[in-house]
């Protein structure tokens, strides 16, 4: 058996092909049938249905023709694959980076013994993913052996659902952190956490859109009453308006902290060796084990809501999690008190640490920062000013004003041995804390005016499922853009 | 001219991108031209109410776009694009306006791809594409020989510092 010989996939992959097609053709055919169908007699179509066979051919030629020119073969570590007609691809599929190989058969294709064979590697996007349509079951079986049987066989790269956390693998850190601490989040916490999560403005929305549904189908005689009751002698239509907003946002407030408290209560998480556990949930209760090497990237969140209180929230993003559950798992703390984040972290996450000081943006960076918000918010009110009523738009500058100035204040970067940390305010503040070893990739971006006055972007990539995940800093002096350089180069 | 950091990456890509990219950019042109043709000959005699000046101003907007396409923007990227393939690094810098330096570390690849469409294979030219878990960067316009070799020389190198991601 020559592992170098280059190979196709089994036949059967034309008439996959060809009939996929052929399918995915009859829906608009028939919706245009259908458009014209009072014009025409059934009949007329029904003898003209042969016509069917031109488009049939026609498939089956090109998934030929496809079938024939994809090829591939493996060897030294390597999956090649060569494909195209008119745009020709070629891809080289590195073993060691290959994160699951999963074979598939349909019912046709188990009548064949033959499989469909899908190739992940990390990162979800679809470009990074290869698709053997159909290959003969043994033919599968020996790919998937080929590209699991890792020199190093890092077989923890697929999943970390275990059950218990024995650390067995033998990674760099083993030893180093064998560490157990818990973190059991209080109940008066998560209420907090939901009482300024911010959630209720959407479930507001989804509240009053039903309610201006239902609102006619309201008994007048409640309405009144409701009217009569709540308002005094000179009611006007605007008290009304006002009260039930406010009503409705009160309610909308109430059900999304009772769902936060549902959802989150009993948070738990624990870190043992090189893993962390979380666990949460009142009703239905959840628990997930990661394992620290698959942490990309530490976000220190502090919300809208949450930042005059002092809180702030850490989520993590990760590699590779599993698409279900990728809402709840990048969560490492719903809720901590700043002053209590530096211990946290140094019992549960002591590999990475806030840092002592950062270097903030420069001062002649504030004018770009306050013309990108001030700006875009000119734009969007310009043409209001044309509606009834448009001068009130006028008001928005001051936020955006507010907005511009407080991101100039936030942005901040710093370096340390290991650390790169990000900080930098969308709407939100954040704080985002990486390792050398988990950025992809580096990007340091500028405009005319900014290589005038000696500013430019910094942006980072991380691995994060779905897909990849990019954080930046704008208007960074240009000295600690090199800075930062440096440090991701040199390591 | 100013960098954004002092050592520029040293390569630089395929002159012969001028040509597809101006025969490219013409051939866009060409196809766009079509709609306010299209609406020249036919639409405003169908309807005669439409004026024909949206028309020319289409043809207008088309030309000038199309000399920007096929003539100036190919001369700036190819004066700003830059690469250097380093044992443990790759190196781009691409950028009209805002110009934009990637460092892309050797272990991060995970895969190298080489593509080319009709008029490049025509001009012998071929764009290698890099992929690393996150992020995709491309170095367009190189020769075919050139983007095979780095293909190679990538893939190798990325092999050999490999770790774990």
């Amino acid at each position: 058996m020559k592992m170098s010989e280059i190979k196709r996939q089994h036949p059967l992959m034309i008439i996959m092909e060809a009939v996929r097609s052929f399918v995915y053709m009859l829906p608009p055919v028939f919706l245009f049938l259908l458009s014209i169908s009072e014009d025409i007699e059934l009949s007329a179509v029904l003898s003209y249905i042969w016509i069917l066979v031109i488009p049939a051919v026609a498939f089956f030629a090109l998934s030929t023709l496809r079938w024939y020119l994809y090829t591939y073969r493996y060897e030294e570590g390597y999956l090649h694959i060569k494909r195209g007609l008119v745009f020709k691809k070629e891809r080289s599929l590195k073993k060691e980076r290959v994160q699951t190989v999963n074979i598939r058969t349909g019912l046709l294709q188990r009548l064949l013994d033959v499989a469909t064979v899908r190739i992940e590697t990390a990162g979800g996007r679809m470009e990074s993913e290869v698709i053997l349509k159909a290959v003969k079951m043994e033919e599968a079986q020996r790919i998937r052996s080929y590209l699991e049987s890792g020199p190093k066989s890092k077989s923890h790269a697929t999943d970390e659902e275990t059950t218990e956390g024995i650390s067995g693998t033998g990674s760099e850190h083993d030893t180093e952190y064998g560490i157990t601490a818990s973190y059991v989040l209080p109940m008066r916490e998560i209420f907090l956490a939901g009482a300024t999560s911010g959630r209720f403005m959407l479930l507001f929305s989804f509240i009053a859109a039903a309610f201006s549904q239902f609102y006619p189908y309201i008994p007048e005689e409640i309405t009144d009453l409701l009217i009569e009751k709540l308002i005094p002698e000179s009611s006007t239509d605007i008290l009304l308006i006002v009260i039930i907003v406010l009503s409705l946002l009160l309610l909308s407030w109430l059900v999304s902290v009772l769902a936060y408290v549902v959802k989150y209560a009993n948070f738990t998480i624990r870190r043992q060796h090189e893993y962390l556990k979380i666990s949460w949930g009142l009703i239905e209760q959840k628990e997930f084990t990661l394992k620290i090497n698959r942490i990309q990237a530490l976000s220190i969140q502090e919300g809208l809501f949450r930042q005059p209180f002092g809180l702030c929230a850490i989520n993590s993003e990760v590699a590779g999690g599993g698409l279900q559950d990728q809402e709840y798992v990048t969560i490492i703390c719903p809720l901590l008190h700043k002053r209590e984040l530096a211990t946290f972290l140094e019992r549960i996450l002591p590999e990475y640490k806030i840092p002592a000081s950062m270097t903030s943006v420069p001062r002649r960076a504030r004018k770009r920062y306050l013309f990108r918000t001030v700006g875009i918010a000119i734009i969007i009110i310009l043409p209001l000013q044309l509606l009834p009523y448009g001068w009130m738009t006028l008001l928005l500058l001051l936020p955006a004003f507010m907005l511009g100035l407080s991101r100039y204040r936030t942005g901040a970067t710093s370096t340390d041995d290991k650390q790169l940390t990000f900080r930098f305010r969308n709407i939100n503040r954040y704080i985002v804390l990486m390792m050398n070893n988990h950025i992809q990739s580096l990007e340091s971006g500028s405009n005319p005016f900014q290589r005038r006055s000696d500013l430019s972007n910094i942006s980072t990539s991380v691995l994060s499922s779905p897909s990849g995940k990019t954080f930046h800093v704008d208007n960074v002096d240009d000295r600690e853009a090199k800075k930062i350089w440096k440090w991701f180069s040199g390591n | 001219m100013k960098t954004l950091l002092d050592n520029e990456p040293s390569e630089r890509i395929d002159p012969r991108a001028l040509k597809a990219w101006f025969i490219g950019g013409i051939l866009k042109g060409l196809v766009l031209l079509l709609i306010p043709v299209v609406y020249l000959i036919l639409i405003t005699d169908i309807f005669r109410s439409l004026p024909d000046i949206w028309g020319w101003i289409g043809i207008g907007v088309i030309a000038v776009y199309t000399i920007w396409d096929a003539i100036i923007a190919p001369q700036l990227r190819i004066r700003f694009w830059r690469y250097q393939i380093r044992e443990d690094e790759i190196d781009i810098q691409h950028g009209i306006f805002i110009i934009r330096r990637t460092l892309i570390p050797m272990i991060r690849v995970q895969h190298v791809d080489t593509e080319y469409g009709p008029l490049m294979r025509y001009f012998g030219l071929a764009t290698l594409r890099i992929s690393t878990a996150a992020t995709d960067h491309r170095i367009p316009a190189l020769s075919k020989e050139k983007s095979s070799q780095l293909m190679g020389e990538i893939a190798a190198l990325a092999r050999v510092s490999d770790e774990d991601v």
